[in-house]
C-alpha cells in the first residue's frame, strides 16, 4: 500500500486483509472496502477513460451515483462490464480491468479524439453521416458502433443463476441512512411488517461517512446500534445490497438484491442476484441526496472529487484520497472536509470559498490552521496531465494564482435524489429557497418522501421527517427524537463559472460539456428534453445523477429562462443499470417457459422418441429405429405401419372440454357453425367453430355422452383459447344459460388407434368390458374396465379405421406400453401429419386465422337453420368471393421433386411477382402411398381447377415446381378403410 | 386391463436437496386424493350447500378463495360458484358419489388425474412459495383456509394453506407437474428440502 491509508479509524476490517488485482496489478485492500476506496489506499487515481474523447478519468463520488469510475468485474463467463468501482465490495482474488481503452489506461490511442474535439459536438453524427444515405447501414452505422461502447459483455453463457421473489409488507423504507433507519425503527417499534433496503452493504448511510453525533453518541455508532434493534424486531426485514430501481403502479416496487456479487463465485444453491418484485402499503423514500459537481475547466482531471465523497474516504475507508488538498466550496459542506483533512492529519493547501462574507468561524480556522483562504473565488482551471498537479484559483478581484495540490474537493451543493418520485410521471418542481430540485407535489401512491430527498439536509431534519413519517404510516404519535450534533448545511449555489479554462464537463460519462449545452442552445434545441437528445446528456448508465441539474440550469441562463421554467426531465427505472439475467430470473434456457408432458411421454423416451414443442407441450415426432437413415424413412415406415397394420399415436395433448348441464346442447349450437343439439346419445361429429369476425377458429369432434354432457375437443393448440371462448359466451354472452364447463385435457391419457388391426388390439386390450366391434364409425362410449373409468370414441384422422381410447391419466404410461406390446406401432406427429394430408384434412397450416369455411372445402357445414358465433360476419361479400382461394390438393408433375409448403401458385409463364400470385401452398408431405410428393393449398377458385397446371414459385429453396392441381384427397376417396 | 399401473403425477420428480441446511421445508406429494371440479349451476348454491353439509360432517360451501375442510373432505373456491373437492383416501367412486349427491344444483366431473398436489410444510415454506408466487402469504394476509388460484412461476396452480405449521398444499395440472417440481426445489433448494 501507498501510505494513503491512515494509521486508524474506519469501518474496514483491518485483520482481514484482501487480494486483488487491478489491469493485471496485484493490490491489496481489508474487508468493507470498496474497489475505489481499495484504489485510492493504493494510491492508485486514474481509473478509467471517458466514453468520447478517451480523457483520463478517476473516482469523483463514493456511491451509485459514480460516473466515471466504471470498470470490468471477473474473467470468461462471468466478466461483467460497466460496474461502478465505487460500489463493488472487494474479495479475495477479485480481478477488475480498466476499460474504452487501448493498448492500456495510462497510453490511450483514442485520447486522440480529444484532438478532434471541436468535431464530436453534440449533434456531430446527425451532421456529418448524412450523405451519401447509402452509407449509413453499411460504413457509417458499423463504424460507429464499434468505436462506441464502454466495456465488454462476456459473450459467454452465464453460468451463474439469477432469482425473482415477491415480498410484501405495510411500510418500504427506501435507503439506510439517518432518515431511513428513523423511519424503520418507528415503523418497526409500533408492529408494522417493515423492509428497509439499502444499497450499500452497511447500512447508515452518510453516518459512516461523516463525523456527526446523535444522542451524544456517534453518527456510526448510532446507526449500529440501530440496526441491532431492527434486527431484533421480528417484523423487520433488513434488505443490505439491494437497489429499489424502479416504482410501478399498485404501490410496487422492483428491488435488485445483489445476493453475491460480492463474492467469487455463489455458494450452492444461491442466486447471483434476485430480482424483488416488493409491494407496500406505504413507502417512505429516504433516498438522501447527490453531491452537485461545479462545472469548471478540468473539472474531470483525475483527483477532482467531491468534497463529500472526500469525507467518505476519510471517515468510512480511513483513506486519504491525495496527500495535498484544495476545497471548492460553495456553502457549510466543504468546511466539513476541511475538518476532516485536518482531523486526518492532511495537508489543507487552499480553501477556495464562491461565498462572500463567510462565517467568521471558517475564516479563523483557516487561520489557525494557516490555511490560504480565497473567498468570493472560484476554481477556473486544473493542470496535471493524468493526474492533479495544480488548480488555478481567480480571487474575488479577478487575481488569477495557482495552486499546488493533487486532490481538489469539490461541493457544489446537493441534489435531492428524486429519481423514484419521477417514475410514475411525476416532475420535481424548483426550490429557490433550497436551490434545488424536490419531489413533485403528488408522489407515487402510498409514498413519503423524508430527510434529504426531500431537501431537509441537516441531520436533525433527517431525524424528524424519519421518525414522524415512519411512526406516522403506523398511525401512532411522533416519538422523542434523539439529539443529533452540530450539523450546518448552508449554501448558496454557483451555477456558473466565467471565463474558466479547459474544458467544462456537465455530464462525465458522456462527455458533455458547457459548450454542448450552448451549442444546442443556439440550435434551437432548448427544451430539457431536446437538450438531453440532441447533447446526450443525462443519457449515460447513470442516467444523469451528477449532470442533468447542472445541464439544465445552464440552458436556463443561456435562454433568459428561470430554472423552474425551464423544467427538468423525469428519471425513468432502472435506478442502476440492472443485468438482463437478472430480469429473466430463472425463466431462462429450457425454462424459459413451463414444459407439459403427456403422461406417457417416459415410454416415449424409452422409444427413443424425438420432440417437438407444440405450444408448451412436448409432443413425439417420431420414432426413429436402428438403421433408419433418416426422419423420412422412419415416417414412412411409421406410415405404412397404420396404412397396413396399426399403430397409435399419443393425443393426450387435444384439448378436451367437458360441458353439462340443461343448456349445453344450446352452447354447442351457438360456438359450433354446425348443428350439435341434433346429435345422438353416444355419438360423436366434427364441428367447426368461428370467430366472431366470420373467420374459422378452431375444430374438433365433439361428443355426447349423455343428454346434457358433451365432450368436445379441441386442437392442441387452440385448448385454452376454445376454453375461453366458450367461457365467454356462457358467461357474458348467455348468463342466462344452465350450462358449465370443464377444461379436462389433464385428466385424460388418449391415444388414437390406428389401422387395419385397430379393431382385434382394442378387444384384446379390452377383453370382456366392451363391445368394441358394435361401437359404429362416429360412435362414442363410457364404460368402466373394473374400476377404471374407458371413454371409447370411433373416429379417424388417418382414414383408416381408427378409434380413440381415454383412460385417467395416471394409467397413460401403463396403455400405452400395454398397447406397444399388443402390437401397435407407434407414431408421431410427423407420420400423423403425413396421413391427414393424404386425406386432405385440415390443419393448423389452414386453420390460420386468414381462412373461412368456404376456403376449407365445409362451407356445406355453415347450418343455415340456428345462428352461431360469426355466422353474419362470414357473409360479407369478402368472404363469399367465390374467386377466394380455396383448398386444394396438388402434386408435382415431375413425380421425383419435392414440395415445399409456402410457395406460392402462379400461372405457367407468369412473373414472379405478387400480384400474380393465386394463392400459396399451406402443407406438404411425402407421400409412402402415393410415392411422391403432395400438398394441399388455397387456390383461387380452386375446386373448379382440378387437373390445370401451374407452376408452385418458392424464391427461397427449389426455386420453381409445375405441379397438377388435384382433389385434397390423395388415399381412398371413398372412404372404404374406416369399415376396414 | 384392470391390472394397469398407476403412475402418480410427481412421481420420480422429486429429490431432497442440501439437506445439511435444515431442512426447511418438506415437500410430500398427497397421494390417494380424489379429486372432483364442481360448478354450481344457476341458483342452486343454497340446495348444494345443505346436501355437502348434511352427507359430509356439517363442511362449509364458502364462496371465494378459501379452502373448507370437514373430515377427510375439503373443499376450496376456484372461481365463481366452483369448487374444488379434494377428497383424501377417495375412491374411483368418490366422484361419482358428489356427482349423484348434488345431481341436479351442480355439474361435477372427475380430477382426480387431472392435477397433482403437493404439500409443502416446514419454515422455508413461505420463502420458497414467495420466489414462484406472487400473493401475501404471511399468516396475517393468509393463513390456514385461505386458497388462491394463482400461478407458480408461469404454471396456474391452486394454492390452500392447510395450517399454521405452516402447511400448504398446491395442486398443478398433472403435465406441469416436472416443471413445478424443478421451480420448487430451485426455489426451496437454499434451505434445503426435505421428501417426506
Amino acid at each position: 500500500m501507498s501510505g494513503r491509508r491512515l494509521a486508524s479509524g474506519g469501518a474496514v476490517d483491518r485483520t482481514r486483509p484482501v487480494r486483488f488485482t487491478f489491469d493485471g496489478k496485484p493490490y491489496g485492500g481489508f474487508a468493507g472496502d470498496t474497489l475505489a476506496a481499495a484504489l485510492l489506499a493504493d494510491g492508485v487515481t486514474l481509473v478509467a477513460r471517458s466514453f468520447k474523447y478517451h480523457r483520463p478519468r478517476g473516482i469523483i463520488t463514493a456511491g451509485s451515483e459514480e460516473p466515471n469510475a466504471l470498470v470490468e468485474l471477473r474473467q470468461g463467463a462471468r466478466r461483467e462490464p460497466n460496474t461502478r468501482a465505487t460500489t463493488i465490495e472487494i474479495f479475495d482474488g477479485l480481478e477488475a480491468t480498466s476499460q474504452n481503452r487501448w493498448p492500456s489506461l495510462d497510453f490511450d490511442v483514442g485520447a486522440v479524439n480529444s484532438l478532434f474535439s471541436p468535431l464530436f459536438v453534440a449533434g456531430f453524427y446527425y451532421k456529418t453521416f448524412m450523405w451519401p444515405a447509402g452509407f449509413w447501414e453499411k460504413v457509417y452505422e458499423p463504424a460507429i458502433r464499434r468505436s462506441a461502447g464502454l466495456g465488454r459483455a462476456a459473450g459467454l453463457p452465464d453460468p451463474d443463476s439469477y432469482e425473482k421473489a415477491n415480498a410484501f409488507c405495510d411500510l418500504l423504507v427506501i435507503g439506510g441512512g439517518p432518515t431511513g433507519l428513523a423511519a424503520a425503527l418507528a415503523a418497526g417499534r409500533a408492529g408494522l411488517r417493515t423492509i428497509l433496503v439499502d444499497e450499500d452493504f452497511r447500512f447508515g448511510g452518510r453516518l459512516n461517512a461523516e463525523r456527526l453525533e446523535i444522542g451524544g453518541t456517534s453518527g456510526a455508532d448510532w446507526a449500529t446500534a440501530a440496526v441491532a434493534e431492527l434486527s431484533s424486531l421480528p417484523h423487520v426485514t433488513l434488505m443490505p445490497r439491494t437497489t429499489v430501481f424502479g416504482v410501478y403502479d399498485g404501490e410496487t416496487y422492483g428491488a435488485l438484491e445483489r445476493v453475491a456479487d460480492h463474492l467469487p463465485v455463489p455458494p450452492a444453491h444461491t442466486p447471483r442476484q434476485r430480482l424483488w418484485r416488493v409491494v407496500a402499503r406505504q413507502s417512505i423514500l429516504a433516498a438522501g441526496a447527490i453531491e452537485r459537481p461545479l462545472v469548471f475547466g478540468g473539472n474531470d482531471r483525475p483527483g477532482v472529487m467531491g468534497a463529500a465523497a472526500v469525507r467518505t474516504y476519510l471517515n468510512r475507508f480511513a483513506v486519504a484520497p491525495g496527500q495535498r488538498a484544495a476545497i471548492f466550496t460553495t456553502g457549510d459542506d466543504g468546511w466539513k472536509t476541511v475538518a476532516d483533512l485536518i482531523e486526518a492529519g492532511i495537508e489543507v493547501a487552499a480553501v477556495i470559498d464562491s461565498r462572500i462574507g463567510i462565517d467568521p468561524g471558517y475564516e479563523a480556522l483557516a487561520a489557525a490552521q494557516d490555511i490560504p483562504l480565497f473567498t468570493g473565488a472560484a476554481v477556473i482551471g486544473t493542470k496535471g496531465g493524468k493526474t492533479l498537479r495544480a488548480i488555478q484559483i481567480r480571487n474575488a478581484n479577478g487575481h488569477v494564482s495557482t495552486i499546488a495540490c493533487d486532490l481538489l474537493a469539490v461541493a457544489g451543493g446537493w441534489n435531492p435524489n428524486v429519481a423514484l418520485t419521477t417514475h410514475l410521471g411525476g416532475k420535481p418542481v424548483f426550490d429557490d429557497a433550497g436551490a434545488c430540485f424536490l419531489p413533485p407535489e403528488r408522489l407515487p401512491s402510498g409514498m413519503a418522501a423524508a430527510g434529504a430527498c426531500a431537501g431537509h439536509l441537516s441531520l436533525q431534519d433527517c431525524l424528524a421527517d424519519g421518525f414522524r413519517l415512519g411512526a406516522g404510516a403506523a398511525g401512532m404519535e411522533t416519538p422523542e427524537i434523539p439529539q443529533a450534533g452540530p450539523d450546518a448545511t448552508a449554501s448558496t449555489p454557483l451555477w456558473r463559472i466565467e471565463g474558466t479554462r479547459g474544458k467544462c464537463f456537465v455530464d462525465f460519462q458522456n462527455d458533455v460539456t458547457d459548450k454542448d449545452v450552448a451549442l444546442a442552445a443556439r440550435e434551437g434545441f432548448r427544451s430539457v428534453e431536446h437538450l438531453k437528445r440532441y447533447t446526450t446528456l443525462g443519457m449515460a448508465t447513470d442516467q444523469g445523477k451528477t449532470a442533468n441539474v447542472n445541464g439544465l440550469v445552464l440552458m436556463a441562463h443561456l435562454t433568459g429562462r428561470g430554472i423552474a421554467e425551464t423544467g427538468t426531465t423525469r428519471f425513468r427505472p432502472p435506478y442502476v443499470p440492472v443485468a438482463l439475467g437478472a430480469l429473466a430470473g430463472p425463466h431462462r434456457g429450457s425454462d424459459f417457459k413451463p414444459t407439459r408432458l403427456p403422461a406417457a411421454h417416459g415410454f416415449a423416451q424409452e422409444l427413443g422418441a424425438v420432440f417437438v414443442e407444440v405450444g408448451q407441450w412436448l409432443r413425439a415426432q417420431y420414432y426413429p429405429r436402428a438403421g433408419e437413415a433418416d426422419w423420412q424413412e422412419t415416417v414412412n415406415r411409421e406410415v405404412r405401419a397404420v396404412r397396413g397394420d396399426v399403430g397409435m399415436c399419443d393425443v393426450s395433448t387435444l384439448g378436451r372440454i367437458e360441458i353439462l348441464g340443461p343448456d349445453a346442447p344450446r352452447l354447442l349450437d351457438f360456438v359450433y357453425c354446425n348443428l350439435f343439439s341434433t346429435l345422438a346419445v353416444g355419438k360423436a361429429r366434427y364441428g367447426l367453430m368461428l370467430r366472431e369476425d366470420g373467420m374459422v377458429m378452431d375444430d374438433g369432434t365433439t361428443a355426447r355422452l349423455g343428454e346434457a354432457h358433451y365432450v368436445m375437443s379441441t386442437t392442441t393448440a387452440n385448448a385454452a383459447k376454445v376454453m375461453q371462448h366458450l367461457e365467454f359466451a356462457r358467461q357474458a354472452l348467455h348468463p342466462e344459460w344452465d350450462v358449465q364447463c370443464f377444461s379436462t385435457t389433464e385428466q385424460w391419457a388418449m391415444f388414437s388407434v390406428a389401422g387395419p388391426r385397430a379393431l382385434p388390439v382394442l378387444q384384446g386390450l379390452l377383453g370382456d368390458a366392451f363391445d368394441v366391434a358394435g361401437l359404429p364409425h362416429m360412435g362414442a362410449a363410457e364404460f368402466r374396465r373394473g374400476a377404471m373409468k374407458v371413454r371409447l370414441s370411433r373416429l379417424s384422422f388417418s382414414g383408416e379405421r381408427a378409434y380413440e381410447i381415454a383412460v385417467p391419466a395416471r394409467y397413460g404410461d401403463a396403455l400405452m406400453r400395454r398397447l406397444h406390446a399388443l402390437g401397435a406401432t407407434p407414431y408421431g406427429t410427423e407420420a400423423l401429419g403425413v396421413m391427414r394430408i393424404e386425406k386432405g384434412h385440415v390443419s393448423g397450416a389452414e386453420l390460420s386465422g386468414q381462412t373461412t369455411a368456404g376456403d376449407l372445402g365445409l362451407g356445406r357445414m355453415l347450418s343455415k337453420k340456428k345462428d352461431y358465433i360469426g355466422r353474419v360476419l362470414a357473409g360479407r361479400p369478402g368472404l363469399v368471393d367465390p374467386t377466394r382461394p380455396t383448398l386444394v390438393g396438388l402434386k408435382p408433375v415431375d413425380r421425383s421433386r419435392r414440395l415445399r409448403g409456402g410457395s406460392h401458385f402462379l400461372k405457367p409463364g407468369a412473373a414472379p411477382v405478387i400480384a400474380n400470385a393465386e394463392g400459396y401452398v399451406t402443407s406438404v408431405a411425402f407421400s409412402p402411398m402415393a410415392g411422391h410428393w403432395i400438398g394441399l393449398g388455397l387456390l383461387a377458385r380452386g375446386p373448379d381447377r382440378h387437373g390445370e397446371r401451374m407452376i408452385v414459385h418458392d424464391p427461397l429453396r427449389d426455386g420453381d415446381t409445375e405441379v397438377e392441381i388435384c382433389s385434397p384427397v390423395f388415399y381412398d376417396r371413398e372412404g372404404s378403410r374406416l369399415h376396414v | 386391463m384392470s391390472d394397469l399401473a398407476a403412475r402418480g403425477a410427481f412421481a420420480g420428480l422429486l429429490h431432497p436437496v442440501n439437506q445439511s441446511a435444515g431442512p426447511a421445508l418438506s415437500i410430500t406429494t398427497r397421494d390417494g386424493l380424489a379429486l372432483a371440479a364442481l360448478t354450481i349451476r344457476k341458483g342452486m348454491r343454497a340446495e348444494a350447500a345443505a346436501r355437502l353439509a348434511r352427507r359430509h360432517d356439517g363442511l362449509a360451501l364458502v364462496p371465494g378463495p378459501r379452502a373448507t375442510t370437514a373430515g377427510p373432505l375439503t373443499l376450496i373456491g376456484t372461481g365463481p360458484e366452483s369448487f374444488l373437492a379434494v377428497m383424501a383416501g377417495g375412491d374411483g367412486d368418490f366422484v361419482d358419489e358428489m356427482a349423484g349427491l348434488l345431481e341436479g344444483v351442480a355439474s361435477v366431473v372427475d380430477q382426480s388425474d387431472g392435477y397433482g398436489v403437493l404439500r409443502l410444510r416446514g419454515p422455508g415454506a413461505v420463502a420458497t412459495l414467495a420466489k414462484a408466487i406472487a400473493i401475501d402469504l404471511h399468516p396475517t394476509a393468509f393463513g390456514p383456509g385461505a386458497a388462491a388460484v394463482t400461478n407458480a412461476g408461469h404454471i396456474n396452480v391452486i394454492l390452500w394453506q392447510v395450517d399454521e405449521t405452516p402447511s400448504f398444499d398446491l395442486a398443478v395440472f398433472r403435465s406441469f407437474a416436472g416443471s413445478l417440481a424443478h421451480l420448487l426445489i430451485e426455489s426451496g433448494a437454499a434451505g434445503g428440502i426435505a421428501i417426506g
